[in-house]
């Protein structure tokens, strides 16, 4: 019994097989564990509470439900047997899984068995950041929040309570909270995502399209950094594959040679931040030529003469001098992208991170324009939803207070439901315009997620009251005042999740076992914490209640899925162009020439912007994403199971670069700007650029009971300023530059 | 008769068949029934990486079996290679033998590797691995299948590229 504790706590995982026998000891074995934990350095976990049951947990079954280890959300099919999640598999009903998952799915057991989740509500004892917490109830936990709340209320508005969420199923209701409240600042992750290719598509297309790209039946595939192979996006990797299998000819430009590289025909290593040049030289081509769709162009475009009039001086030519690509070369694949049919090229999802991220966008939405590749197979195509229920809420108060972003009157273009975050430490610290003392950070983790960690904790610091609502201890959690624990997405309902596409379905999130230790429903915290600030009337119904008011457009209520893989609208799926579809940009059309962006004082065509020049001495850094990780969210960092594959970053260096640096493969190098200093081990390379560098996104915790992932690697972040793209709002993250030295 | 099939020109270092082959099998930490290596090489810019999904190939005359001084190790009649921990001593003779490293000691002392998933075969299922697999670069089928399967890409590598 003592082994198999020490085992539990002291090893690094505990497994379902471990958990199982555990739970089986009983509930005095587990605690009669804990006296052998005092040596288990860490003040989250004190001792297991044996769970309750109201689901059935002696016979065997199968739950269809939603993934929730990355954002990707696919539909999954778990078996649980006992009370504990047995096989986690892909839902094959389910279009974004197709019955397979990638592994950050697949680790479903050390998400929900993760000895390092936050397991009772917990309130700061000690100085922020110092780790002192002592265990509160739920009831003393929810009264010390809501208490600080209402005092910062009185104090200074309500707009001086800001939200932070990671977009997620249960965003409208933290919408509502926040719209009941009376606050205007109520911000997703987004900033340092793809807020400008949202932009880019609502002004250019109507509307944002997001990863809906028919791989399948194109027979050349462009992708600028659109790194696929190593993105969350499960279904456009296996349609990816499949189009590459066909024999699709994929040419892929990054400055890095990434998976998606190694798979393409044709990898270009373009200087960082100049893809607009490379596709406006490529419209050139093609308007010069005239291998444009004309008819296209004239029926369901919008500026097409006015293209014709700018594009003349962006010449291949030009565009060499730029880009570094030769002429020739530019010149051969854009004869090639307009003579191939279907040719697309994928608009990005943050392309590089520059201030002109909008016009990137919108370059490439205009090249598959040209080549009329819109709504048709092979092509881009508009997403089709479903239109779900609601609970009608009470009128909310109005806002008049501005928000701290600068949204409208400084960003008028960037929807205000997701903010621009990275704005947020520096209005705090100035208190410009106003001061916000209160801060609510659920399922996020803007500590490591925003840029310039530094100054996001000197905004924190000014803070009256920071409330994490999480799983597990993120850097933002160890700086919180109170931490309420959510449970993880194996123990609860969620809303419906509609999954918009050629033929739309809706999923339900299930729960496939009771709630962990003293874990709750985020909808419980919600309506418990609007009960005690007086706007309880927002939330005067059950989550089931609202499930079902979502669903009953649909003729069904929550129990359909207890028999049902998915929702399927039975919509055909296919594509057959724009004729009779309503565009929704001022002029009807799909606009190569934005009337919104000149109303707003912007450039109405994507003139190219040539990105910074790293000073002398200094390497521009890059960074990007791996398969086995994602985001600042530490549920796939402290993981056993991806950790195992891959526990820390690297800097990558190309050989010959390091050579001059004197660097060997392996060592720890210094990086350093004007930000912030820190080591990484080298990985010299032939796979990037000698005038860049890269480290992977989302390591370098600075959370002590993230076990696993704390303290390994470094966090690009801490060297990236916080800025924005002035039209759709991202934060330039790849204009950032280092300096790379050796010890000593 | 069962085997493998890996397609190099499909894997893309994804790991899910290692977190699958994991989680269905409550492999222990430190130790991977199957794990998929990479291979760089060329020189900028013209670099090359090719990844490799590795696990017991389940071969048809398996050398394990052979340098197994306690009989531990057995073919079962569908050609699936497992260990019998009952008689396992822990020596490690097999690790040794395999060319590809695929008997690991676990923390129990006792060998231990991929067992194809068989309590999933007998049931009719095919391995966690193989079943998770986003761009088909892997399978588990009889040599004829797998035969076939391989025809149909070459085929189709060769009639529909441009």
């Amino acid at each position: 019994m003592d082994v198999e504790a020490n085992t539990l706590f002291n090893g690094t995982m505990m497994s379902r097989r471990a958990f199982t026998k555990l739970t089986a000891l009983g509930t005095a074995a587990a605690l009669g564990g804990i006296s052998n934990v005092s040596a288990y350095p860490t003040k989250f976990v004190d001792e297991l509470v044996e769970p309750a049951s109201a689901i059935p947990v002696d016979v065997e079954r199968t739950v269809y439900s939603v993934c929730e280890v990355c954002p990707f959300r696919c539909g999954i099919k778990v078996t649980c047997n006992g009370g504990v999640v047995k096989t986690i598999e892909g839902n094959p009903k389910e279009p974004h899984s197709n019955g397979k998952l990638c592994a950050r799915g697949n680790s479903a057991e050390q998400v929900i068995y993760n000895p390092d989740r936050v397991k009772y509500p917990l309130i700061r004892t000690g100085e922020r950041g110092a780790g002192g917490w002592k265990r509160a109830s739920w009831g003393e936990a929810l009264d010390y929040t809501a208490g600080k709340l209402k005092e910062i209320e009185a104090k200074y508005g309500p707009e001086s309570i800001a939200l932070i969420q990671f977009p997620n199923l249960m965003t409208p209701l933290l919408s509502r909270f926040q719209k009941a409240l009376g606050t205007p600042n109520f911000f997703s992750s987004l900033g340092t995502c793809k807020i400008s290719r949202v932009v880019a598509d609502m002004k250019t297309l109507g509307a944002h399209i997001g990863n809906a790209i028919d791989y399948k039946n194109a027979k050349y595939i462009m992708l600028f950094g659109r790194n696929t192979f190593e993105t969350p996006a499960n279904c456009s990797v296996q349609a990816l594959s499949a189009a590459i299998t066909k024999g699709a000819k994929l040419v892929y430009l990054d400055p890095r040679f990434t998976v998606t590289a190694s798979k393409a025909d044709e990898w270009i290593p373009i200087k960082p931040g100049t893809d607009l040049a490379f596709v406006l030289a490529m419209m050139n081509v093609i308007i010069r030529e005239g291998l444009y769709d004309e008819e296209f162009l004239t029926k369901y475009t919008y500026g097409f003469e006015e293209l014709k009039g700018f594009i003349g001086g962006y010449t291949p030519e030009w565009a060499e001098g730029v880009t570094g690509v030769p002429s020739e070369q530019i010149e051969r694949i854009a004869v090639e992208f307009a003579t191939t049919k279907p040719a697309v090229a994928h608009p990005n999802w943050h392309p590089k991170g520059y201030e002109s991220e909008t016009q990137i966008s919108r370059g490439i939405l205009i090249l598959n324009a040209l080549v009329g590749n819109i709504n048709k197979p092979g092509g881009i195509f508009y997403l089709r939803g479903v239109k779900l229920g609601d609970i009608k809420p009470p009128a909310y108060p109005e806002i008049t207070a501005k928000r701290v972003d600068g949204i409208p009157d400084k960003y008028p273009l960037v929807p205000a439901s997701h903010g621009l975050w990275q704005l947020l430490p520096d209005a705090i610290i100035n208190e410009d315009p106003y001061p916000v003392k209160g801060l609510i950070v659920y399922r996020s983790n803007p500590l490591h997620g925003m840029p310039n960690r530094h100054r996001v904790i000197e905004a924190f610091k000014k803070l009256d009251l920071l409330v994490a609502i999480d799983i597990l201890p993120s850097d933002t959690a160890w700086y919180a005042d109170v931490i309420l624990p959510e449970c993880t997405y194996l123990e609860r309902y969620e809303p419906p999740m509609v999954i918009a596409g050629k033929s739309p379905k809706v999923a339900l999130r299930q729960p496939c076992v009771e709630p962990m230790y003293e874990s709750k429903h985020s909808f419980w915290i919600f309506k418990e914490l609007a009960q005690r600030m007086g706007i309880g009337n927002y939330f005067d119904f059950e989550l089931d209640d609202y499930i079902n008011a979502r669903l009953s457009p649909l003729g069904i209520d929550k129990d359909y899925f207890k028999d049902h893989e998915i929702w399927s609208s039975g919509i055909s799926p296919e594509l057959k162009g724009l004729a009779g579809m309503k565009i929704k940009t001022p002029t009807g059309k799909i606009e190569i020439y934005s009337k919104t962006l000149e109303a707003n004082g912007f450039d109405p065509l994507p003139t190219f912007e040539p990105p910074k020049e790293a000073p002398g001495g200094m390497f521009r850094l890059l960074h990007g994403h791996i398969a086995v990780h994602t985001h600042a969210n530490p549920a796939t960092f402290d993981n056993a199971y991806l950790n195992e594959i891959c526990s820390e970053n690297e800097l990558w260096i190309n050989t010959d670069t390091a050579g001059v640096l004197g660097i060997t493969n392996g060592e720890y190098v210094w990086v350093e700007n004007e930000l912030s200093k820190g080591k990484i081990k080298a990985k010299v390379t032939e796979q990037i650029r000698p005038d860049a560098v890269f480290m992977l996104h989302g390591f370098g915790h600075t959370s002590p009971d993230l076990k696993l992932a704390y303290g390994k690697g470094l966090n690009d972040g801490d060297f990236i300023k916080a800025g924005a793209d002035p039209i759709g709002g991202v934060c330039p993250m790849d204009e950032t530059f280092v300096r790379i030295y050796r010890e000593g | 008769m069962y085997k493998f099939l890996f397609d190099i020109d499909r894997c893309i270092n994804c790991r899910a068949c290692e977190v699958a082959c994991k989680q269905q099998n409550d492999v222990e930490m430190g130790v991977r029934w199957r794990r998929v290596s990479e291979i760089e090489g060329g020189k900028y810019p013209n670099p090359s990486r090719e990844f490799l999904s590795l696990a017991c190939f389940h071969c048809a005359r398996p050398p394990c079996i052979t340098a197994c001084p306690v009989k531990a190790i057995y073919k079962r009649a569908d050609g699936i290679v497992i260990n019998d921990e009952s008689r396992c001593i822990g020596c490690g003779y097999c690790s040794w033998a395999c060319p590809f490293g695929a008997p690991t000691l676990g923390s129990d002392g006792l060998m231990q590797k991929c067992i194809a998933c068989y309590p999933r075969i007998d049931k009719g299922l095919d391995p966690a691995c193989v079943h998770t697999c986003l761009t088909g670069a892997l399978a588990f089928d009889t040599p004829a299948e797998i035969a076939k399967i391989q025809g149909e890409r070459a085929t189709e590598k060769v009639v529909i590229s441009p």
